[in-house]
């Protein structure tokens, strides 16, 4: 028909068959998109999801964190801080607490760096952004003058719950830590000292019915650690050993997924701790504000076997030596084993055998000149731990390098399936598993490729098949949230142990965990300077 | 009459076809990306819009932050997409919902432009550098209303023949 032929047809009758042939012409097309959605069925990314389904993993609404139901009612709760080096102003600041300028003062200092002010100001936004927990900072104890003078600024300019800072009167100022712990204006205390002091603070702080937020480790001794143990649990105070980690979402679907069998039987657990730059090996830099002047070596060094004469080496870089730490053990393990523990509930050890060395910071280190290193450290800076649950059928492999910067996850294989856990969670089914062996013989669910992957920081759960995403899972989202909210995880585990205070719950991280940590840090710890294996004797509490 | 008037009438056979297919292949994937949205409980756009960067990063933040807008976006998004997809393969109001595809491709490529020296957290496959799929389907959309084909090819043509029927 040519145009001029359908035109005049068209005139007639308006729409012809020609017509309606072009009008629908889009008809087989909508069949063929349908009948691709159709065979979709047999998808990867429903199958992988029905797998979780069955066993419920999905219903993430049964999942949240203790310490997200916080409530600040009650009176106003008075703490006292020990230690505000670096980590204590961290600590201070989950607790609402800035000094002045704190955040301009940063940005200032990288303004040739617009990526990091933009880092930093969205930091700080997060920390404007903190819940007004309803406490003052009525005390700090530093011996070093420097620290505490930030101490004390910082507890004059606390969060108000409405996105901005209020004033605070100051707090006071104390010399020695026992009298802020008798102290009447102070109900609970953060001990954010070197190691060394952990103990006996925590002993201390117990004995005077002060509740106890302790960073760790624990301690540094196994003698000490039985102390503590009859101290805390005798006084009945609230008690929360510093594992913000704890807190991430991470860990909550990492346990509800071993709990509900999806890796099968757990039998070999990976843990490791990578860093390769000074800062990461401790070697801090030293404050030329720390002289014999302002820092009151006595005390620091009081209770210490090996006494020396004033270095600001040790002070500042105090977990490089076993006088006053256990090194990478108590610092970095601790984390990784406290994750594990939290996840499988493990419990301490039946044996643990250790071995590394200086192997990187030694004496032949060639920058050791330029970071004023002058002594050599004792603790090692790559380290391998091997902890035994025969009841439970358990290996735990802990692997260390403060030489390597190489991007491990920690893995935890069973006979169905293994999860790593980097930033992304991801779930890879075995090869020969019985459980999976029908969608793995079908083709549905492979043993090269994650057949899930949780980003508990975007709060979503994908299936997903791609190698690009495979690839770049690893780097993850840059931050943790919870439900969709960007929290810190200092801030959770201060609201956690403040809301046990209030409240009478008990803290993700109380005595019981805190005792099964500080044993195997003390086990790996000994295993490691005796060279053999150690044993636990739960009956005479007593590594053996 | 109009339908004599229509530029597509000088179309040839073989430009006609590709342009039909091009239209399709869009509406295609507009509406795959909808429907995928659409059966995952899951979904939502605040990944997205959290991750946005460069210059208006901090609006597309502050869409993701309101539960009630980052859900009018979520809807939106859903639906758009589904319907567009379905009009572009149809043919059915092909100019309207193609502008409506130009708006949202807008939106997804200002929320992560791949400009030099920006990074994302989010995976994005392939390589690129200020152009990417997105600008290109973008443009691409402006090629079909510059040579439209939804009256010569499509349920656009019935409505049009019926209008001029009924006239």
């Amino acid at each position: 028909m040519s145009d001029s032929e359908n035109k005049n047809e068209k005139k007639k009758s308006g729409i012809n068959r020609r017509d309606m042939i072009k009008g629908l012409a889009a008809l087989p097309v909508f069949g063929g998109f349908l009948g691709a959605m159709a065979s979709l069925d047999s998808n990867k990314v429903n199958v992988s999801k029905t797998i979780l389904q069955e066993t419920g993993f999905l219903n993430q609404s049964n999942l949240s964190l203790p310490a997200l139901g916080y409530k600040a009612t009650g009176s106003l709760l008075r703490v006292g801080i020990i230690g505000v080096g670096n980590r204590g102003q961290y600590i201070l600041r989950g607790l609402g607490f800035v000094p002045p300028g704190f955040w301009a003062d940063l940005q200032n200092k990288a303004k040739d760096n617009p990526k990091k002010v933009e880092q930093l100001k969205s930091k700080e936004k997060l920390f404007l952004s903190q819940e007004y927990l309803n406490v003052a900072l009525t005390g700090v104890c530093d011996i070093f003058d420097y620290n505490a003078e930030i101490g004390i600024a910082q507890s004059q300019n606390q969060v108000d719950g409405k996105g901005g800072l209020k004033n605070m009167p100051p707090a006071k100022r104390y010399k020695r830590y026992q009298d802020l712990i008798t102290s009447d204006e102070i109900d609970a205390v953060i001990i954010a000292t070197p190691d060394h002091w952990h103990a006996q603070m925590v002993i201390d702080a117990a004995n005077a019915g002060k509740h106890i937020y302790v960073e760790k480790a624990l301690t540094r001794t196994e003698d000490e650690l039985i102390k503590v143990e009859k101290a805390v649990k005798e006084s009945g105070v609230s008690f929360q050993l510093g594992h913000q980690l704890n807190q991430s979402m991470h860990h909550i679907f990492t346990r509800d997924i071993i709990r509900r069998n999806i890796l099968g039987k757990v039998n070999l657990v990976e843990l490791c701790t990578n860093r390769n730059d000074p800062n990461g090996a401790w070697l801090y830099n030293l404050k030329p504000e720390a002289t014999e002047k302002t820092v009151d070596w006595e005390q620091f060094q009081s209770n210490v076997e090996h006494k020396v004469p004033f270095s600001p080496e040790r002070f500042f870089r105090w977990r490089c030596w076993f006088d006053y730490s256990t090194g990478i053990i108590g610092d970095l393990l601790s984390h990784d084993y406290a994750a594990a523990n939290f996840v499988l509930y493990l419990g301490v050890p039946s044996s643990v055998t250790a071995s590394g060395g200086v192997y990187i910071y030694d004496k032949n280190w060639p920058r050791n000149k330029e970071f004023k290193v002058t002594e050599p450290r004792d603790t090692p800076d790559v380290i391998t731990v091997n902890m035994e649950y025969p009841d439970r059928g358990i290996s735990v492999v802990y692997t260390g390098s403060l030489g390597s910067d190489f991007d491990r996850t920690l893995t935890i294989m069973g006979t169905d399936a293994t999860l790593e856990y980097g930033r992304k969670l991801r779930i890879t089914a075995d090869r020969k598993s019985t459980r999976y062996k029908k969608q793995l013989e079908s083709g549905v669910i492979n043993s090269s490729d994650p057949m899930l992957i949780i980003n508990p920081g975007g709060g979503e759960v994908d299936a997903i098949s791609s190698a690009t995403e495979k690839y770049f899972a690893k780097k993850g989202l840059f931050y943790t949230s919870v439900k969709g909210k960007k929290i810190d995880t200092t801030h959770l585990h201060i609201k956690d142990w403040l809301n046990s205070i209030r409240h009478g719950t008990t803290p993700l991280c109380n005595i019981k965990p805190a005792m099964e940590e500080g044993i195997t840090v003390q086990m790996a710890t000994k295993a490691y300077l005796e060279g053999r294996r150690v044993r636990w004797d739960s009956v005479k509490k007593k590594i053996v | 009459m109009e339908i004599e008037k229509n530029s597509y009438q000088q179309y040839s056979k073989f430009q006609l076809t590709t342009l039909v297919v091009l239209r399709m292949l869009i509406g295609w994937h507009f509406l795959y990306e909808g429907i995928v949205k659409l059966l995952d409980p899951d979904w939502s756009a605040a990944g997205y819009l959290n991750n946005s960067q460069w210059w208006f990063a901090e609006f597309f933040k502050w869409l993701a932050s309101d539960p009630l807008f980052l859900g009018v976006v979520n809807f939106l998004n859903i639906w758009g997409l589904i319907l567009i997809g379905v009009g572009l393969i149809a043919g059915l109001f092909t100019k309207e919902f193609i502008i409506g595809g130009i708006i949202l491709l807008t939106f997804y490529y200002l929320s992560m432009p791949p400009m030099p020296g920006v990074e994302y957290a989010m995976p994005m496959e392939g390589h690129y550098i200020i152009v990417n799929k997105t600008l290109i389907e973008l443009v691409a959309l402006f090629v079909l209303i510059a040579f439209p084909t939804g009256k010569e090819i499509g349920i656009d043509r019935l409505i049009m023949l019926l209008k001029l029927k009924s006239k």
